[in-house]
């Protein structure tokens, strides 16, 4: 959360806090939705996932602010993939809970463009 | 701290402008943990970037959007959501410069609706404004 926050230019203290109630920047869900949270469509074979890509658009909803000790269950779904032609659009949701509760989190959706041609 | 009482639809909040040379692309890999070629290694981007070249990761700017977005909020726990539609390739070395507009304000939610945006220097929409938006709560 730190090195996000610190990459990213967010200067409030209590992102990168040593101690207390340090929280995490709202884009840093980008760190446990998009590489990570989509890292199941890169180890299947059939859906032939592949690095010509562009994002897209992504969006985050989110429910209460992300704290360090928090444990999150992520579990992303394809929601949507449309062929355009040249470039294919995959829409990846994923949901972040609680993983002591189940009270939501963050919601994210990402679509990411494919093209045919792979690198 | 923005008051919404304060708030007037067309109102900005400040903006910032960064280069993003590649140390801070490649930090930014290391954060997140987005290890795509496409933002470090010139011969593979050669073959398929936009601009022949390496770009910035969409996230990165996203990133710093939020960054924008919630200092000026003054709490993360203020911003309920964030959309970004990315639009133009963002080259390496670039200058940024990111920015927000009220454009809609809910007086019973007491939230403020912003357009946000990451911006070439010579106007390329890398973070659309058009379709960007920040969803913040104020006192």
């Amino acid at each position: 959360m730190r090195e996000y926050a610190l990459a990213t230019g967010h200067t409030d203290g209590r992102y990168t806090a040593e101690e207390g109630d340090v929280l995490a920047p709202p884009g840093f869900a980008a760190c446990f939705t998009v590489t990570r949270g989509g890292a199941g469509m890169w180890t299947d074979t059939e859906l032939g996932a592949h690095w010509n890509l562009v994002h897209g658009s992504q969006e985050y909803s989110y429910h209460r602010p992300v704290r360090v000790g928090d444990l999150l269950r992520c579990t992303p779904h394809i929601t949507d993939i449309v062929d355009r032609g040249r470039m294919e659009l995959l829409t990846l949701q994923v949901d972040c809970v609680d993983a002591a509760t189940g009270d939501p989190v963050v919601t994210s959706r990402g679509t990411l463009i494919f093209f045919h041609q792979e690198p | 701290m923005p008051r919404f009482d304060d708030m007037t639809v067309g109102d900005r909040i400040p903006e910032r402008t960064e280069t993003l040379d590649q140390a801070r692309l490649i930090r930014y890999a290391g954060a997140s943990g987005d290890f795509n070629p496409l933002h470090w290694d010139p011969e593979f981007a050669g073959k398929v970037s936009p601009t022949g070249g390496v770009i910035a990761h969409g996230m990165l700017n996203m990133g710093i959007v939020s960054a924008v977005v919630a200092d000026w909020a003054g709490d993360p726990g203020r911003v309920l959501r964030l959309t970004a539609s990315f639009r133009a390739a963002c080259p390496v070395g670039a200058a940024v410069t990111y920015g927000g507009e009220v454009i809609e304000l809910d007086a019973e939610a007491r939230t403020a609706t912003l357009a946000v945006w990451a911006e070439l220097d010579g106007g390329g929409k890398v973070v659309d404004r058009r379709s960007s938006r920040a969803v913040v709560r104020l006192d």
